[in-house]
């Protein structure tokens, strides 16, 4: 085809499919790890997380040319990955989402220990806490918090991402990504309690 | 700056998400303020440990080399679907336009 020559001829050197799939492997399946890690927290299972990570990676490499080298390849990846999460994969998984949003308090958790009439069921109350937790558990808790605030939550707190890049990832406005991640926090913070209360970590009050 | 002011800030304090001279403020209220530097040094802890302990998971080793292998196979597909008859003597694929 002509058409097809003219354009080569134009654009060359043509990035050739060696250097590309090279270039690719370096700068985006670097993050693999952390794109996977997103995935589970996502869709709570390594087979759909896998899924997940690969149509991300797939749909990476077919844009590869439009993303801007230089930019963050990081952010570019998790914003793949958490719109095909939530246009599509969201869409199949039918997730439960009747979540009463009753208001947690600020500082939920902190209260809980510091505050009450039984003060100090220990000295060093973080340290007690957090390091008799699970992995299993704070990641369930994670897991538990609805959606739209678990998006948030994971990028700023695993991935570390600014207010800004985390609006840019999930597509919302600055603002809506303060309150979700306000109120997401008091939501873990009610949610880890409650993990802790099951390992007898600490003993349930009476609300 | 008050205790009242000092907590609605806190969170954006943690995240980074105060400008230099916000962030001074409140550091200096944290460090006058006993209950207000509990709850800081709760909420920093709370956050490094949630940080720590999903950052642990690695992607299974098959997953990247499923993910090189569909890669290549779309190039190898571009390619084909593009007839190349040039490309063919040529793994590099170095077009020479003289
Ligand atoms: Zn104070």
């Amino acid at each position: 085809m002509t058409a097809g020559l003219l354009r080569r001829a134009e654009t060359v050197p043509e990035k050739n499919t060696v250097n590309r799939e090279s270039e690719f492997r370096k700068e985006a399946l670097s993050h693999t790890d952390a794109v996977y890690r997103m995935a589970l927290r996502l869709t709570k299972n390594r087979v759909d997380a896998e899924d997940l990570v690969q149509e991300t990676f797939l749909k990476a490499y077919r844009f590869w040319d439009s993303f801007e080298q230089g930019s963050n390849c990081r952010a570019w990846l998790f914003k793949i990955l958490t719109n095909l999460f939530i246009t599509s994969y969201h869409k199949k998984s039918r997730e439960k989402q009747q979540f009463t949003y009753d208001d947690v308090e600020s500082h939920y958790l902190y209260n809980q220990i510091e505050g009450g009439n039984d003060k100090h069921q220990f000295s060093d109350p973080e340290k007690m806490l957090f390091n008799q937790l699970l992995d299993d558990d704070v990641k369930k808790a994670i897991e538990e918090l609805p959606e739209d605030f678990r998006i948030v939550v994971v990028l700023s707190f695993v991935e570390g991402f600014s207010y800004q890049e985390i609006a840019d990832i999930v597509g919302i406005q600055l603002g809506t990504v303060k309150s979700r991640l306000h109120r997401g926090r008091k939501l873990l913070q009610k949610g880890l309690w409650q993990y802790a209360v099951k390992r007898g970590i600490v003993k349930e009050k009476a609300p | 700056m008050d205790c009242r002011e000092a907590l609605l800030k806190l969170y954006h304090y943690l995240d980074g998400e105060l400008d230099p001279s916000e962030y001074m403020d409140v550091e200096q209220h944290l460090h006058n303020c006993k209950g207000c530097f509990g709850k800081a040094e709760f909420e920093r802890i709370m956050k490094e440990v949630v940080k720590k302990r999903c950052q642990k998971e690695r992607s299974p080793e098959h997953l990247k080399d499923r993910i090189m292998e569909l890669i290549h196979q779309i190039d190898i597909n571009s390619e084909k679907s593009q007839s190349r008859p040039a490309d063919k003597d040529s793994p590099f694929n170095t077009f020479n336009p003289s």
